[in-house]
């Protein structure tokens, strides 16, 4: 066969087909995922074989529980909990299984995924105090825990105050994956790309060839087809995020100071809470809460909460301005 | 294997080394593993599930994720591709077994003779396949043979021949160089050749004159 030969045989038959690009990001992107998790499970047999070894020389009768105990097959582990149900909320447990419908409190397990339909809106507690939102039309793979796959719409995250904060959560998307350093981002998949919106903190994004990228708050990254990354500044607030609120889930007033009522709704808002001169922060903080949000917005509890005391509250520009009411 | 822009190599002296890099957590080999196989298997499907993209995808990725949780118990009986491609198959007989879409879709390379010829690529067939198929289905196998090829010597040949690009643009491609290439489009152009003979029982120029070229 010579090289005229091969050139006219591979011409008349054609080119080969290319899977469209997003099926290859998408299936990429799941396929990352279930193999890091496959590694981490690996490491754990491992670990557990090396923990069976070394008791076995110890403790026979223990080590005949540790198997009785090992030796049945392990139920999927627990990513978290759905905390806000709204609207068409659904999951299913492999492509064979059909789609079953979520309520609030239902456990999420590893393996599922889950879907909001166009009117569907929800809310994952993970573990750790991390809140991830789910707006309408998204479909996410809790991978395992600590490990979503965005297959299409949009999440946000908000991993919380203090200790919570460090709480592990990545999330793969078709254009590489992203984790957080305390923050509070949206990550929404685009026809153009992957847009990576932060609230707050620091937010790393890791394509699939190794390169990282940092976004800080006020920051959004677009992630385009093609790998280039295009920063500008965001706001924090305003009618684009006005779904994450919508998704929160309600706060337990009871017992809570008002302080703390205060910085949770700044949060969720996205704006900081700015008292008035001649407020101290202590003032706010011998108000002790008592009664329900459910059913409520942040933005409608905070006017709800407040109207209940003697303080006001009024946004403006980047702040929640807290006041004393006037008397008249 | 090699995976495309690093020169890394994977497979030179077998599948088994890119099983032991996918099983130690080497990122590079599990893009050598997703590039050497995704494409592949995507156009081993998609015909078979009708041409639904949105299966192809389900399914390829029930594919790969079984076959790569199957590594550690591969026995190299076979080639790696020949044995994801047997997994994809019987993901797509249960793809549509659960969806009830009706008739199983047969294609040449379905029946068990032909199966075998393209997959071990060593009987050959007696019968002029391009005659007895037609010119559509003929171009479909020899593009399969191209997908039944070693990995990266598909893509090789095709940027050659195809596309046009120099042997040291291939090689750049690759992160090889191009004595390297060089020697891989021939190694391609060989079992290119003999992959053709075992299945069509032709030469390349028969083939491509009975395709009207």
């Amino acid at each position: 066969m010579n090289d005229q030969d091969l050139e006219r045989l591979l011409k008349s038959a054609g080119l080969r087909e290319r899977p469209p690009a997003e099926v290859e990001h998408a299936v990429r992107a799941r396929l990352h995922a279930e193999w890091t998790a496959m590694l981490q499970s690996n490491r754990e047999r491992r670990y557990r074989r090396g923990g069976f070894a070394l008791a076995a020389g110890l403790l026979a009768a223990a080590v005949g529980l540790w198997i009785a105990g090992s030796g049945t097959s392990a139920p999927p582990a627990a990513v978290g909990t759905l905390a806000v149900a709204s609207g068409e909320v659904r999951e299913k447990a492999g492509w064979l299984s059909g789609w079953r419908a979520m309520d609030g409190g239902d456990v999420v397990l590893a393996g599922r995924t889950l879907e909001t339909g166009p009117d569907g809106r929800a809310a994952l507690a993970l573990p750790g105090g991390v809140s991830v939102r789910v707006d309408r039309g998204t479909r996410v793979a809790l991978v395992e825990p600590g490990v979503l796959t965005l297959v299409r719409g949009a999440l946000y995250v908000d991993s919380g105050a203090g200790q919570a904060r460090l709480a592990r959560l990545r999330i793969e998307t078709p254009a590489g994956s992203v984790r957080h350093v305390g923050t509070q981002y949206e990550l929404r998949l685009l026809d153009s790309g992957v847009r990576l919106r932060v609230r707050e903190g620091r937010v790393e994004f890791r394509s699939p060839d190794g390169a990282m990228e940092q976004g800080a708050g006020g920051e959004q990254l677009m992630i385009l087809g093609d790998g280039r990354v295009q920063r500008e500044a965001t706001t924090r607030h305003g009618p684009s995020w006005d779904w994450v609120a919508d998704a929160a889930p309600a706060i337990d007033l009871e017992g809570m100071t008002l302080s703390r009522f205060l910085a949770w709704a700044g949060r969720e808002l996205g704006r900081e809470v700015a008292y008035a001169p001649e407020l101290a922060e202590t003032d706010l903080a011998a108000v002790v809460l008592h009664g329900s949000t459910q059913g409520l917005t942040p933005g409608e509890a905070l006017q709800a909460v407040l109207a209940t005391t003697s303080f006001s509250a009024a946004i403006a520009g980047e702040e929640i301005r807290i006041a004393r009411r006037d008397p008249s | 294997m090699i995976v495309p822009g690093t020169g890394v190599q994977y497979g030179m002296t077998g599948d088994q080394q890119l099983i032991r890099g996918m099983l130690a957590g080497d990122e590079r080999a599990f893009e050598a593993f997703f590039n050497a196989y995704f494409a592949r298997v995507y156009r081993f499907a998609l015909p078979r599930l009708n041409g639904d993209v949105e299966a192809a995808k389900d399914v390829v990725q029930a594919t790969l994720g079984k076959a790569m949780r199957g590594l550690a118990g591969f026995r190299g009986d076979s080639g790696l591709f020949t044995w994801i491609c047997r997994i994809c198959r019987n993901e797509v007989v249960e793809y549509l077994r659960a969806r009830n879409r009706g008739a199983h879709v047969v294609l040449m390379d379905d029946h068990a003779g032909l199966r075998a010829a393209v997959e071990s690529i060593e009987a050959p067939e007696e019968f002029d396949l391009v005659k007895s198929c037609g010119r559509e289905e003929a171009a479909r196998l020899v593009r399969a043979v191209l997908d039944r090829l070693p990995a990266n010597y598909g893509d090789a040949l095709e940027w050659k021949y195809l596309e046009g690009h120099s042997v040291e643009a291939i090689g750049q491609r690759l992160g090889i160089g191009t004595i390297a290439a060089q020697s891989l489009l021939a190694r391609a152009r060989v079992a290119f050749r003999e992959g053709l003979e075992s299945v069509f029982g032709a030469e390349a120029a028969d083939i491509a004159s009975g395709l009207g070229a």
